[in-house]
């Protein structure tokens, strides 16, 4: 029996990682000429929204991240991603577009490998699902006043949706805080590398809806 | 040596007992949230505005205590009862046992309490905080010791294979757990760490869910059945099969995604090849129920197993197609995962637990059901329930996934979605109806006056 | 009582269940060889040289340890009583159960 146990221990966990190396570490060398971003390299390119963002709403602006520059940027963009991830947006909204089922059609561009390889994306947020739409090309698809209306109550604006309000983004004047703030600055950032080639949404609004 | 006299009972049925008492009230927050989160769809979510509860991190707890409250608890239960019957050793201690229960139960609701105040973790079934992953890969190590110890010191020539199955699930559980919660999360970003929370996604099932699970069935139902397994030849290659190809098919839970598409096509036909393996098992269960097949009206545990083993291979026949390059054109980002999903982690693996508890539970508290009666509803509720979830989710899969593709407006697919989403919470709620009869019977079991006689054994004959 | 039939064995149901078990793994092998054929064949023979080639290192990855085990197995002597532990199963289970609370003078050393 003992030597049986081993041989047994030794494969187990040999097979692992097997597996391990073949879907696991193989993507990982596959990317590893191309350097990983920091948060402030990726952040430098502060896309036309956030400047908008901060005339939209000055004070509340001013007060979460003083004034439009690539290191306020940074900071939204971060907390934005960290709401995004406590809130479990990824559950319900995908962060890749793949090269079938006409998407590129619907979102923009297919995904490439290395608009991932940033700490942004530690965790990657890919998401298995979709209830709505996926969010890699939203970057300048919509106004930050539709994405903050959107948050506060999404049927004000996509009348057919499911989505949550949230409403604790917002203070008691129903003004946005830093969170609502974050959370657009951060919806504006993404794909704001790729603006080229990305649609709008098609087909027809079912029911008067606008989204 | 000097062999010491051992007086502890070889089945330490405390901690057996309590296991299931978790695991039950993990069960129902578990679907508790699932309702909630169900409701959203529907445009009528209770807890609408309140920032803890909102749906979002209510889904993180449905999934975690599904898998790590209620699976996980109700299987270390298993292993409690099985393993010390298996080697004539009872486990390492009981008060390690008592310390491992607490300080996972803790895990659980540091879980919960993390998870509805915004400190999930964006990796899929790995959404406990951070701050607790540490605790549970130490809480896995601790179980392992201790229920590991009677395997390895056992005097039995030749290991069953369920042994094999639960050595196989202590070598890998902790290695998936630490791999999928650290390395997308502190080092690897992007597609890499996307091909690894693939990994974690898929070896959470295969690695540590399916291997345990099977074990406790190798036990289990040939005892009950009073047959021994058809070949135990075959389950041995089942057993290794299982082990050479499910630790390679992660990625195929991000197919066309930017992942390099050599290990996606990898990970296909790693999937595709397991089936063979999970044809073997089917084979070698349903040869050891030919000729008793009686005993599937007559022992209601038995009933869960095979109810559960059927659900099995429609699964994994299910996952032959839809890890196709072509069905995931269409399904994939779809409810059609959703159905599946549940069809794994509560049609194949909740229904060995109930059948676990419609044996295990009378001998925990050392009292026979009160009402049988009440059992059979609750497998009437839970059956019908979950198959109408299914067969509706997948319906409303394909539903979203032609609406997509067909370039209509994302509305659309939402609006189409609406009566599929109203049938499941209908589903939901016949599942909870369900589960209610069985915590009544728990409950009015375990108050029932001893009569001072042991319950019936595992009953020779399958009644 | 009816004539005895020259294939007593030829049932319906025989046929159905046979049938089934012969030819669905049969259709799935042919279909899966095909298609690691088909992948095999890009390795050498393709624009997109090497792109099946992980497939297809997976698979023997995984298929050739598992070959290699059962012949070591088989060639050590595992299998000569295989069927052995099944049986062992009952003798415990009955050993346990006549011990009435489940106690057992289980010796440490």
């Amino acid at each position: 029996m003992e030597r049986f146990g081993v041989t047994f221990l030794v494969t187990g966990v040999v097979t692992f990682l097997l597996g391990f190396f073949l879907q696991g570490l193989m993507p990982v060398l596959t990317m590893r000429k191309v350097p990983i971003r920091t948060v402030q390299e990726v952040a430098a390119s502060v896309p036309a929204e956030f400047y908008q963002l901060a005339e939209d709403y000055p004070v509340e602006f001013q007060k979460s991240f003083g004034t439009p520059d690539p290191t306020s940027f940074a900071k939204a963009i971060q907390q934005g991603r960290d709401i995004y991830i406590s809130e479990a947006c990824w559950h319900c909204h995908s962060q890749f577009v793949r090269p079938v089922a006409n998407e590129n059609l619907r979102f923009g561009p297919v995904s490439q490998p290395n608009e991932y390889q940033n700490e942004m994306m530690l965790p990657h947020l890919f998401g298995t699902r979709r209830v709505g739409p996926d969010l890699i090309r939203e970057s300048g698809k919509r106004s930050n006043d539709w994405q903050v209306a959107h948050l506060y109550d999404p049927r004000s604006v996509a009348p057919y949706s499911v989505m949550p309000s949230y409403t604790w983004f917002f203070d008691k004047d129903k003004r946005p805080t830093d969170r609502a703030l974050a959370v657009v600055a951060y919806l504006q950032w993404l794909g704001s590398w790729v603006k080229d080639g990305v649609v709008t949404e098609p087909g027809l609004p079912a029911a008067g809806g606008q989204g | 040596m000097i062999a010491t006299v051992d007086r502890r009972p070889l089945v330490n049925l405390t901690l057996v007992r309590w296991h299931l008492i978790a695991s039950s009230i993990f069960l129902a927050i578990s679907l508790l949230g699932g309702l909630a989160y169900a409701f959203q769809f529907n445009n009528m979510y209770p807890f609408a505005g309140i920032e803890w509860l909102s749906p979002g991190r209510v889904r993180m707890v449905h999934t975690n205590m599904a898998a790590y409250g209620f699976i996980a608890n109700a299987f270390i239960a298993g292993m409690l009862f099985a393993i010390p019957r298996l080697t004539k050793r009872p486990i390492l201690s009981d008060q390690l046992g008592m310390l491992i229960f607490v300080a996972w139960q803790l895990c659980m609701v540091l879980t919960i309490g993390g998870q509805l105040l915004g400190y999930g973790q964006a990796i899929e079934w790995g959404e406990t905080p951070i701050f607790v992953d540490p605790l549970i890969v130490v809480g896995l190590v601790l179980l392992v010791v201790n229920i590991a110890a009677p395997i390895v010191t056992t005097a039995e020539n030749g290991l069953y294979v369920t042994l094999w199955y639960f050595l196989a699930a202590f070598a890998w559980t902790g290695l998936v757990y630490f791999m999928g919660n650290y390395l997308p999360q502190f080092w690897v970003p992007g597609t890499a760490g996307a091909a690894i929370t693939g990994l974690y996604i898929h070896d959470l099932v295969g690695l540590f869910v399916t291997p345990i699970g099977w074990g406790l069935m190798y036990f289990f139902v040939p005892l009950l059945l009073r047959k021994p397994i058809w070949s135990h030849a075959l389950s041995l290659i089942g057993f290794w099969g299982l082990a050479f190809f499910y630790p390679m098919q992660g990625v195929h839970h991000f197919l066309f995604s930017p992942i390099p598409m050599y290990a996606q096509y990898g990970a296909v036909v790693a999937t595709i090849a397991i089936e063979i393996v999970v044809l073997t098992v089917l084979v070698n269960f349903f040869g050891t129920l030919h000729g008793r097949s009686e005993a599937v009206r007559g022992n209601l545990a038995i009933r869960w197993f095979y109810t559960g083993m059927i659900m099995y291979g429609i699964t994994c026949f299910q996952c032959a197609f839809q890890v196709t390059l072509t069905f995931q054109k269409v399904i994939h980002f779809s409810d059609w995962v959703v159905g599946h999903a549940h069809m794994v982690m509560f049609g194949v693996f909740g229904f060995w637990i109930f059948g676990f508890f419609v044996e295990l539970w009378p001998r925990a508290v050392g009292r026979a059901w009160v009402h049988p009666r009440l059992l059979t509803m609750h497998y009437w509720f839970t059956v019908i329930g979950l198959i109408l979830m299914i067969i509706d989710l997948t319906a409303a899969g394909l539903v979203q996934g032609y609406s997509w593709g067909a370039l209509s407006h994302w509305s659309k697919s939402v609006m189409d979605s609406m009566p599929f989403w109203w049938v499941r919470s209908v589903a939901g709620l016949m599942i909870i109806a369900g589960q209610v009869f069985f915590f009544y019977a728990l409950w009015a079991t375990a108050r029932r006056p001893a009569e001072g006689t042991v319950p019936a054994p595992i009953p020779a004959e399958a009644a | 009582m009816s004539t005895p039939r020259r294939f007593p064995w030829l049932t319906a149901k025989n046929v159905a269940v046979y049938g089934l078990a012969i030819g669905i793994p049969a259709f799935g092998g042919v279909a899966f060889v095909y298609k690691m054929t088909e992948f095999t064949m890009t390795i050498v023979n393709s624009d997109v040289a090497g792109f099946g080639a992980t497939a297809v290192a997976t698979y023997l990855t995984g298929m050739l340890p598992l070959l290699m085990l059962t012949l070591w197995a088989i060639f050590s002597g595992r299998f000569r009583d295989v069927e052995r532990p099944k049986y062992r199963l009952f003798e415990l289970h009955d050993e346990i159960e006549r011990g009435g609370e489940l106690k057992t003078e289980g010796t440490r050393g």
